[in-house]
């Protein structure tokens, strides 16, 4: 441990901690994605990949969903979820895409629940029963 | 190299010779296992993902445990000083504590094996999303030993370790569900220092060269770190 002057080291810390900000920055541009399940699940098709990054306009994807369905419907939502985010990470600034909740339970709770049934009816979306 | 395996070896004994290490493994399985089998029928699928999810937040309770008596308690105890005086080097007990916090991360994680051929007698489970899970949660073990390994070099008190290694590995986690508190402009950065949020990739089944990448970050990071504090002790 040769004598340091007492401030090298803190601009060592600096300098390596710029070093490792740059490469997670470059490793956002540059990056790769492994889809480890067996029929590719999360993986979207390169077609769809050009399509989202190629955007002109603003593209902005809507999803009305009750909370809190039992299964399967849950996993239905949850992979949705999943998909949107694929694509939303091939996509260029354009792309958005929300989820409105319209659970008939949640309206007493959630006043916007109440809008949203009423934003999708005006979409001409009509609730439908399902029984499981 | 010699001296670092010796060093992991001595702190791994150190672990297994006392009950701590099996309390805290089956305590850690006890509780996994509940939260991951409540939900598990609720969402009738045969995945893990919901045990994966689990993860980050019962690691940052489970490491900082492990981690918190690494350095604190041989500065504690006095031992550091003559751990410093044998033939080794910063690096080597930096390293050999921290390959012994991740095998002891490894060990923990051994039993959960048992959810996955339990689930896959159930029904089909695909074994690519559970492996590449599995190396995943090792990644983030890591990352969380390492900053265990940091709280740990700061203080001779043990629980003052355990709680700031806790706060800090809670605040990686939690911190992209508070994305709320921060401005419009600063949600991308503050998001992407979420443990939790690289991680869900891993838990669906995704390995993303991104979240590799930001896990061996916070291991630089920390081991740098806990680096420069022994240095400034000396």
């Amino acid at each position: 441990m040769g004598k340091q002057k007492p401030y090298a080291k803190y601009i060592k810390l600096f300098i390596y901690l710029v070093i490792i900000v740059l490469i997670n920055v470059a490793g956002i541009t540059l990056f790769f994605r492994m889809d480890l399940t067996s029929n590719r699940l999360y993986s979207i098709s390169e077609a769809s990949k050009k399509v989202v990054s190629t955007l002109s306009e603003p593209l902005t994807i809507d999803v009305f969903f009750t909370k809190n369905l039992p299964a399967p419907y849950n996993n239905t939502e949850r992979y949705l979820h999943d998909l949107l985010e694929e694509y939303a990470i091939h996509a260029n600034k354009y792309f958005n895409y929300r989820f409105y909740d319209v659970s008939p339970e949640a309206e007493g709770i959630n006043p916007s629940a109440q809008e949203n049934q009423k934003l999708a009816r005006n979409y001409g979306i009509h609730p439908v029963q399902s029984k499981i | 190299m010699q001296q670092v395996i010796r060093i992991c070896n001595k702190e791994l004994k150190d672990y297994f010779i006392s009950p701590i290490a099996y309390i805290v493994i089956s305590i850690f399985l006890l509780v996994t296992g509940w939260f991951f089998f409540t939900t598990f029928f609720y969402y009738n699928q045969a995945d893990l993902r919901n045990f994966f999810n689990l993860l980050p937040i019962t690691f940052s309770f489970l490491i900082p445990a492990v981690t918190m008596r690494l350095f604190s308690e041989e500065l504690n105890v006095g031992s550091y000083e003559m751990l410093l005086t044998l033939p080794v080097t910063f690096k080597d007990i930096l390293l050999g504590k921290f390959l012994a916090g991740v095998l002891f991360v490894a060990a923990a994680l051994v039993p959960t094996f048992s959810y996955p051929i339990f689930i896959a007698f159930m029904g089909q489970l695909e074994w690519g999303p559970v492996a590449g899970g599995y190396l995943g949660a090792l990644l983030l073990g890591a990352s969380f030993v390492a900053v265990g390994l940091f709280a740990s070099s700061l203080t001779r008190n043990q629980i003052i370790a355990f709680i700031v290694g806790m706060a800090i590995c809670f605040t990686l986690t939690l911190i992209d569900k508070m994305l709320f508190f921060f401005p419009g402009s600063l949600l991308g950065v503050i998001g992407y220092l979420g443990a939790d949020f690289h991680f869900q990739n891993i838990a669906k089944g995704i390995i993303d060269s991104r979240d590799i990448v930001y896990f061996l970050s916070v291991v630089f990071i920390g081991l740098y770190g806990t680096h420069l504090v022994m240095q400034e002790k000396n």
